[in-house]
């Protein structure tokens, strides 16, 4: 089959290589449909994220057709659509019954390769480096998935799939962003990033009841799309002195209720503003790369919540004494789409969540090399670039 | 969710009795204070300079993923009183819960020579050879031997010793007790080792490029409670790469 592989620090090549296969009793094989970009993976991309090794697929926000089963599979079957989320679940164990799919125990196949960093392995994901289990992407033909029956999601029919695409991981992520927030009628949201999760956080903060919700970025198509999609206000984080003066008047100097990292590690800044040098005095940080995250930590409210969706690995110089001084509740996680999945159908089928606007490039996956530069670069106005095998 | 979970796990309370408790925290502070930075030393990656060189040109955030070999793994980790990857412990003691499942269930479980040889895989071939006895097969040249079960205890414990001279693993036990706040059973796998200088240096060096039996140990603890609660073990064989895989 055809897939497009990471062959070294942004080099990447669509090759042909073995076609999957069933391997344990509930995998199945999934003709892939769509596929698409996901930010996270430019971590990885860029050389920031290790543990990648030259050949492996990757890719893991993706749909497809079921075209074989294994021997224990018994609720998905040959022909289903689906929508799979990115991280691989096996329904079992205590976490996955907690609804906690994304730290799930018995997915990760190398968890000595976490252990050493975070303590304890999460569970594994679709093609995302070795230490996050080495499993082959999905931007190819075919993927194999792993305990089918617990994480295939059937799509419904008179979805197209661009509208479910995204249930697979952007629109889960942003869901379980803005549901940490605990929402409350009148409740201002401010989320940095505009990218695919931070829309989707921003739509889903209105559809959990907040009255206002307010998008940060640069760039001038993502933010007219969370003006116009989502009915979000915006602000230029390059067109004013200072985020936080402006979200301070914007909230009649309370400071937004909730604050949503939509980033990551990779944050973009510019470096001089009051609101950065002033926490850089405050809390001896160095560096702008972290800094979406420091924003929306002295951003919030006294008493807020800080909902982090962006993926980091390890940040030094973190403001902890803004976050124990204000009495902040800190949410995070990797995407529990599992636990998601049937709300954010529902909201699909009710025209509530239509995330098929953040599909704005659309290529073959012949074509997927250059479908990443474009969304790394933003090329074009672009969001999302979607693969169609 | 959001509700009623917060992400932290329950206060594990009770996990079986006094003694276990008492062993099993001696073995996991020995573990921390030696054998724990082996663990991050001993597997290797060679993404951990990328980290090194990521964090001198000033990047604030990295991903910090992948656990690294070589003295740049060390650098920032302030003073250990680490031993050398080379001579990891002697004695090795892991545990893990398994939710929903009971003592007696996974003592049958462990006792099946097909769970013992698929568990073990990471650290041995293991097939059994009649009479209780098991042969081990460590690869790498690191010979392989016979094991007896000398003490078997249903529900509670299992415990094999080496025949005979030069054996990798001298003595080790399987024991099941119950865990805490209603969360199932803990299996604890404890190992004792050919001592530091002979063949175990070997292992170090040549296992899982350079992981130390107590990783291993964990991993097939991890193995173990996949088996027994899925019906599989985790595993990237057979799947497509652009190349040959050297894993």
């Amino acid at each position: 089959m055809r897939a497009l592989i990471w062959n070294g620090v942004n080099d990447l090549r669509v090759e042909t290589v073995k076609d999957p296969e069933i391997v344990n009793p509930h995998d199945c094989i999934l003709r892939v449909t769509m596929s698409t970009t996901c930010g996270s993976d430019l971590h990885f991309i860029d050389g920031y994220i290790p543990t990648m090794k030259a050949g492996d697929v990757i890719g893991h926000e993706f749909m497809g057709v079921v075209e074989e089963v294994g021997p224990e599979v018994r609720k998905v079957k040959k022909g289903d659509r689906v929508v799979v989320p990115s991280f691989i679940t096996c329904g079992q164990c205590w976490y996955c019954k907690n609804k906690l799919h994304s730290l799930c125990d018995n997915t990760h196949p190398k968890p000595e390769l976490q252990e050493p960093v975070f303590g304890y392995a999460t569970a594994g994901i679709y093609g995302y480096t070795h230490a996050f289990g080495g499993y082959a992407g999905a931007h190819a033909q075919y993927v194999r998935v792993p305990f089918a029956d617990n994480d295939c999601f059937k799509a419904p029919d008179g979805l197209p799939d661009e509208q479910v695409l995204f249930l697979s991981d952007a629109a889960p992520t942003g869901y379980m962003g803005a549901d940490f927030c605990n929402i409350r009628r009148g409740d201002v949201v401010a989320v940095w990033g505009c990218g695919g999760v931070g829309l989707m956080a921003q739509k889903s903060a209105f559809l959990m009841g907040a009255e206002r919700v307010i998008g940060i970025d640069r760039m001038p198509e993502r933010l007219r799309m969370a003006r116009e999609h989502v009915g979000s206000e915006t602000i230029n984080y390059e067109e004013v002195d200072s985020v936080l003066e402006v979200l301070r008047e914007m909230t009649g100097g309370r400071g937004p209720d909730s604050c949503i990292d939509a980033v990551g590690m990779e944050a973009h800044g510019t470096g001089l503003q009051y609101a950065y040098d002033r926490a850089k005095q405050l809390t001896f940080m160095q560096t702008d790369r972290g800094q979406a995250l420091r924003e929306a930590i002295l951003a919030c409210r006294k008493g807020g919540t800080l909902s982090i969706l962006g993926v980091y690995g390890v940040m030094d110089k973190f403001p902890i004494g803004a976050i124990m001084n204000k009495g902040m509740t800190v949410r995070t996680a990797q995407q529990h789409g599992q636990a998601y999945m049937d709300r954010l159908l529902d909201h699909a089928q009710k025209g509530e969540l239509n995330p098929s606007f953040l599909a704005t490039h659309r290529f073959s996956l012949e074509d997927a090399p250059r479908g990443y530069a474009m969304f790394k670069h933003k090329t074009d106005g672009c969001v999302r670039s979607v693969f169609i095998p | 969710m959001t509700d009623q979970h917060d992400g932290r796990l329950p206060e594990d309370r009770s996990d079986g009795p006094a003694g276990a408790r008492a062993t099993a925290r001696a073995g996991s502070w020995a573990g921390r204070r030696r054998g724990g930075h082996d663990g991050l030393g001993g597997v290797s990656s060679p993404g951990l300079v990328g980290l090194a060189l990521a964090a001198a040109a000033g990047v604030a955030v990295i991903g910090l993923i992948g656990a690294g070999t070589g003295p740049a793994s060390r650098t920032g980790a302030g003073p250990t009183r680490r031993r050398s990857a080379a001579t990891p412990e002697p004695e090795i003691t892991r545990s893990i819960t398994i939710e929903d499942v009971s003592a007696d269930e996974l003592y049958r479980r462990w006792r099946d020579p097909d769970t013992l040889r698929r568990v073990m895989a990471p650290f041995a071939d293991v097939e059994p050879t009649g009479d209780g006895q098991t042969r081990w097969s460590a690869g790498h040249d690191l010979g392989s031997w016979e094991m007896r079960l000398v003490d078997d205890r249903p529900g509670e414990v299992l415990r094999w010793e080496a025949q005979g001279e030069g054996a990798l693993v001298r003595e080790a036990s399987v024991r099941f007790h119950p865990a805490g706040g209603d969360r199932g059973t803990v299996v604890t796998l404890r190992a004792s080792l050919d001592p530091p200088g002979g063949m175990l240096g070997r292992v170090a060096a040549r296992m899982l490029g350079g992981a130390i039996p107590a990783t291993l140990a964990g991993k097939s603890l991890h193995f173990f409670k996949a088996l027994v609660q899925t019906g599989e073990i985790p595993t990237t064989d057979r799947q497509p790469a652009a190349r040959p895989d050297p894993r």
